[in-house]
C-alpha cells in the first residue's frame, strides 16, 4: 500500500484504558452567566420566552485537576466555524496541527511532529471519542480522516498534554484527546446544517428526541467534500475526497443509579491520489456504557466497543482492515476521610490484515494483538488546600509484556481561585506493527522492522498555575521538561547496500512552556489567547549506527506558537469570531514561519435559522504547513444552519 | 496579497460600524435564565410544613456539585422573597449537608454524577433540579433549551414520592409532564 499505510498518518492510539473518568474534575468556578438586572424583574412565564445564547457552561473553567488540562466546549466550537475534528483542534493552544493534505492532518502535543521521509509519523498521542479509541494500531497512529461527528454533537474537547499514562494508557505519551458527544437528549428536534464554498462543502443532519422520559434518542448523517489542495509549486496535487457517515445514539436512565448509552457509526469515503488511482476507507463502530451509582461514594462503570477500520488503493497496491474489540471498567469510591479511590482496567483484541504490496509489507500480514492492564489511583486530601494524587498502572502487550507506569500530582489549592501543581510520570510507547514487522524497498534501500524493538519511554516532570482573579480573567501556565529515552530512530544493518532497520537508538529531552488566557472585558465580548514555547534536544546513543540521518528524525517541531481570538456578540442576533495563529518555522523541514487569520460572521435570522460565512488561512491565497506537504488554499465557506 | 487584504478591511470596517451601533445588551446566556428560574420554583411548589424552614430562617437554594452560575445564581436569589422569607444559595460539594435544602439544583462531578446525588437525595423533600446539557439523569425539574428558550420537563410523580406539590402554574410551562 505505498507507504499509505503510513504517509496518511497521524497521532496514535493503541493502549488506552478507561477513557471516560480520567479527565477529573472540572471545578467551574465563577465562570458563566452574568444575570443582566433586567432578568430580575420577570415573571416565571416571560423568563420561559426569553431568547437565549447557549452559553456553554465552562467559559472558562479553572479545572482541579492538577495536569495542563484545555477545554474545547461547544460553544466554542460553533463559533469557530470549524467543520472537521482537526480544524476543531485548532482551538486547544496546548496542541500543534498541521494540514499536509485535505485529508492528511498531523497533531501532536510538546512536538514530536513525525519526519515523512524518515518514515516517522506523530505517534504519541492519545485520542477518544465517547470512550472509543480512535486509533490504527498497526503504527500507533490516527488518520483523523477515519473519525468525524457533527461538530454541533460535541459537548466538549478535553485536551491534555503531558503523559496520561496511569489511567489512559499506554499510547498517551505526549497527550490526551478526549471528544465527547451531547446526550441524546440535549437537543431535541431536527437540526440541519449545510456548509459550501470554493474548498470544502459539509452536509449534516440530526434528528434528536426522547421517545420517554427515561430513553433519548439521536440519529444523524453527514457528507463531506473536500477539493484537491495543490502541490507545492503548482498543479493539483489531486487529492480531492469525500466521505458519508452516519450513526446513532441512545441514552437510557433506567433508574436513578443507572445509566446507559449505546451508540455508534458507519461510514464510508474515496479519496483521490495523483493519477488515476485512489483510496477507499470505510468503517464502522458500536459502544456500550453503563455507569452505575453504587452508593453516594461509589461509582462504577462499564464499556465495551467494537471498531472496524478499512484502507484500501485500487489496484494491487495494498489494503488492510482493523477489528477491535475493547472492554473496560472502572471503579471509583471513597476510602475514609481522604481517600478517593478508582481503580480499572481492560482487555481488548485488535485483529488486523494487511495485504501489501512487494515493495511495502507486513510480514506476518495479519495477526491478533491482545492487550489487557489493570490501574490503581488514589488521590489523598492531607489538608484543605493539599492533596497527593499517586497512581500506578500495569500493562501488558503482544511485543514487550509488562509496562509499569507510575504518576504522582500533587495539588496546592491556597484559595479558590489558584491551583499550583507538580507532576512527576512516566509513559511508554509501546511497539507496533509498524516497529516490529514491516518490510519497505525502494530501488537500492530496504527498511526493516525490529524484532527486538524497545517501547519508547518518557519521564515527565511538570509544574503549573492555573488562577482566576476575576470572573472575567483567567490564565493557565504549564511548564515541562521531558526525558525520553529509546526514541525509534533508522539504523543502517551490517553488509554492502543500505539495508536500514528501526532500532531504539535516540534519547534527549525537551522543554518548555504552555500558557493560556481567557478575558471577558465585556459582556459580549471574550478575548482569548495562547503560546506554546519549545526547546528540543535529542542526540544518539552508543550503538546508533546511522546518525547522518539526523536528530530530528522523530519531528521536525516549531519552537513557538501563538493564537489569539476574539468572539464578540454583536447585538442580540450578530456574532463575529475571529481567530489569529502565528506558528514558528520547521527548521530542518525547511518549513518558512507563518502566520494565519480565520473566522465566521453569524446572523442569527430567527430562533431557529442561522446563516453564517466564514473562513480559514485567510492572509495567503496558499501556504505549506508541514514537511512534504501540499500547499493549502484560502478557505471561505457560506453556512446555512437550522437548529431546533 | 491585495485581494485578501481589501476583503478583511472590508470586514473590518463593517465591524466597527457594528460595533458603535451595538446595543450592549446580548441576549443572555441560557445559564443566567436558569439561574433566574431556580429561586423562582419556590413560589410555585409547596413543602410539607416540617421541611420549611424556622421562622426567620432563610430559604435554601443548593448547588450540588460543580456550580455553573457564580454569583449569577446569588443576584437572582437575593431579588426573590418567598413567603417573607429572604432566599440563599449554598454550594455543597457532596449530598452531605443537604438537608438544609428546599431546591437543590444538581450538576454532580466526576467524583459525585448527577444520578449519584439523586440517589443520596432519596425521597427527602427536596425539589431535584438538573440540566439536559449535562446529562440524562433527570430530577423532579430537568432543563432543556428549546427553541433558543430556556424550558423544562416536570416529573409529578418524582415530586409526589418526595412530599412535594407543583403548581399549575409551572406545570403549564413545562415541555412535558410525567404524571
Amino acid at each position: 500500500m505505498r507507504s499509505s499505510l503510513v504517509t496518511g498518518a497521524c497521532g496514535l492510539v493503541l493502549l488506552s484504558a478507561s477513557p471516560a473518568v480520567a479527565v477529573a474534575t472540572t471545578v467551574d468556578a465563577a465562570a458563566a452567566a452574568q444575570a443582566p438586572d433586567d432578568l430580575a424583574g420577570l415573571s416565571i412565564e416571560e423568563l420561559s420566552q426569553i431568547k437565549v445564547r447557549s452559553a456553554s457552561k465552562r467559559e472558562e473553567p479553572l479545572s482541579a485537576a492538577p495536569t495542563a488540562l484545555y477545554v474545547i466546549d461547544h460553544d466554542m466550537i460553533v463559533r469557530s466555524g470549524a467543520v472537521t475534528i482537526p480544524e476543531i483542534l485548532r482551538l486547544a493552544p496546548n496542541l500543534q496541527v498541521y494540514q499536509a493534505s485535505p485529508s492528511n492532518w498531523i497533531i501532536t502535543a510538546r512536538g514530536l511532529n513525525g519526519l515523512p521521509f524518515a518514515q516517522s509519523f506523530s505517534n504519541k498521542l492519545l485520542v477518544l471519542v465517547d470512550g472509543r479509541t480512535v486509533y490504527t494500531p498497526l503504527f500507533s497512529g490516527v488518520y483523523w480522516d477515519l473519525p468525524d461527528v457533527l461538530p454541533d454533537d460535541i459537548e466538549r474537547i478535553e485536551v491534555i498534554s503531558g503523559p496520561g499514562a496511569t489511567l489512559w494508557g499506554a499510547n498517551a505519551v505526549n497527550g490526551v484527546i478526549n471528544i465527547i458527544t451531547r446526550d441524546a437528549g440535549s437537543a431535541p428536534g431536527v437540526y440541519a446544517d449545510v456548509r459550501g464554498g470554493s474548498t470544502q462543502q459539509a452536509a449534516g443532519i440530526r434528528v434528536a428526541g426522547s421517545l420517554n422520559d427515561k430513553l433519548s434518542y439521536r440519529v444523524y448523517a453527514r457528507a463531506l467534500h473536500q477539493d484537491a489542495a495543490h502541490i507545492a509549486g503548482d498543479g493539483s496535487a489531486e487529492d480531492s475526497w469525500r466521505r458519508l457517515g452516519g450513526g446513532f445514539r441512545l441514552d437510557w436512565t433506567p433508574s436513578a443509579r443507572d445509566a446507559v448509552t449505546l451508540q455508534g457509526d458507519i461510514f464510508g469515503g474515496r479519496e483521490n491520489l495523483p493519477g488515476d488511482s485512489s483510496e477507499r476507507i470505510s468503517g464502522r463502530n458500536l459502544v456500550l456504557r453503563w455507569n452505575r451509582d453504587i452508593s453516594g461514594d461509589e461509582h462504577l462503570q462499564a464499556q465495551a466497543f467494537y471498531d472496524r477500520i478499512h484502507r484500501g488503493e485500487t489496484g494491487s497496491s495494498g489494503s488492510f482492515h482493523v477489528d477491535t474489540y475493547d472492554i473496560d471498567l472502572q471503579h471509583s469510591f471513597r476510602l475514609g476521610r481522604r481517600h478517593q479511590l478508582v481503580w480499572g482496567g481492560g482487555a481488548r483484541v485488535a485483529s488486523y490484515q494487511i495485504n501489501g504490496s512487494p515493495s511495502f509489507f507486513f510480514q506476518p500480514g495479519s495477526r491478533n494483538l491482545f492487550l489487557a492492564n489493570l490501574f490503581v489511583q488514589d488521590t489523598v486530601e492531607l489538608s484543605k488546600a493539599l492533596s497527593v494524587t499517586a497512581g500506578v498502572k500495569a500493562e501488558h502487550d503482544p511485543y514487550v509484556g509488562f509496562s509499569l507506569l507510575p504518576d504522582v500530582r500533587v495539588a496546592f489549592t491556597p484559595a479558590k481561585t489558584t491551583l499550583l501543581w507538580a507532576a512527576v510520570s512516566h509513559a511508554v510507547r509501546s511497539p507496533t506493527p509498524f516497529d516490529e514487522d514491516v518490510r519497505e524497498s525502494v530501488p537500492g534501500v530496504t527498511l526493516s522492522g525490529n524484532r527486538n524493538f524497545r517501547t519508547e519511554k518518557l519521564t515527565a516532570y511538570e509544574l503549573g498555575l492555573r488562577v482566576q482573579p476575576l470572573p472575567s480573567l483567567s490564565f493557565s501556565a504549564t511548564g515541562f521538561y521531558h526525558h525520553y529515552d529509546d526514541l525509534r530512530s533508522v539504523e543502517l544493518l551490517p553488509g554492502p547496500g543500505l539495508n536500514l532497520i528501526w532500532g531504539n537508538q535516540l534519547a534527549g529531552h525537551s522543554y518548555g512552556v504552555e500558557a493560556w488566557a481567557s478575558f471577558k472585558p465585556l459582556d459580549w465580548w471574550t478575548l482569548s489567547g495562547g503560546a506554546m514555547l519549545l526547546k528540543e534536544k535529542f542526540r544518539f546513543k552508543d550503538a546508533a549506527t546511522a546518525p547522518f540521518i539526523g536528530t530530528t528524525q522523530n519531528g521536525v517541531d516549531p519552537g513557538h506558537q501563538f493564537t489569539l481570538r476574539s468572539s464578540m456578540d454583536l447585538g442580540k442576533a450578530l456574532m463575529l469570531d475571529v481567530d489569529f495563529r502565528a506558528i514558528g518555522k520547521l527548521k530542518e523541514a525547511g518549513i518558512p514561519a507563518y502566520a494565519e487569520l480565520g473566522g465566521r460572521f453569524a446572523w442569527g435570522v430567527s430562533d431557529h435559522l442561522t446563516l453564517s460565512l466564514s473562513g480559514a488561512n485567510l492572509l495567503h491565497r496558499r501556504h505549506v504547513e508541514y514537511s512534504g506537504g501540499d500547499a493549502i488554499s484560502r478557505k471561505v465557506l457560506v453556512g446555512v444552519e437550522w437548529r431546533p | 496579497m491585495i485581494g485578501p487584504w481589501r476583503v478583511l478591511a472590508r470586514i473590518t470596517a463593517a465591524t466597527a460600524a457594528m460595533m458603535l451601533g451595538a446595543p450592549a445588551t446580548a441576549a443572555p446566556t441560557d445559564t443566567a435564565v436558569k439561574a433566574a428560574f431556580l429561586p423562582r420554583f419556590a413560589r410555585y411548589v409547596t413543602w410539607p410544613p416540617a421541611a420549611m424552614p424556622k421562622a426567620g430562617d432563610p430559604f435554601v437554594l443548593c448547588v450540588i456539585g460543580s456550580d455553573p452560575f457564580g454569583a449569577a445564581l446569588d443576584d437572582a436569589a437575593r431579588s426573590q422573597v418567598v413567603d417573607g422569607q429572604r432566599i440563599v444559595v449554598r454550594r455543597l460539594d457532596s449530598a452531605v449537608g443537604s438537608d438544609s435544602c428546599q431546591i437543590a439544583f444538581i450538576q454532580g462531578s466526576k467524583v459525585q454524577p448527577v444520578g449519584q446525588l439523586i440517589a443520596a437525595l432519596g425521597r427527602r423533600p427536596v425539589l431535584t433540579v438538573t440540566d439536559a446539557s449535562i446529562g440524562a439523569q433527570r430530577g423532579i425539574v430537568h432543563f432543556a433549551v428549546v427553541g433558543g428558550r430556556v424550558r423544562f420537563f416536570i416529573d409529578q410523580s418524582s415530586a409526589a414520592r418526595h412530599g412535594l406539590g407543583i403548581s399549575s402554574r409551572l406545570l403549564a410551562l413545562a415541555i412535558g409532564v410525567k404524571q
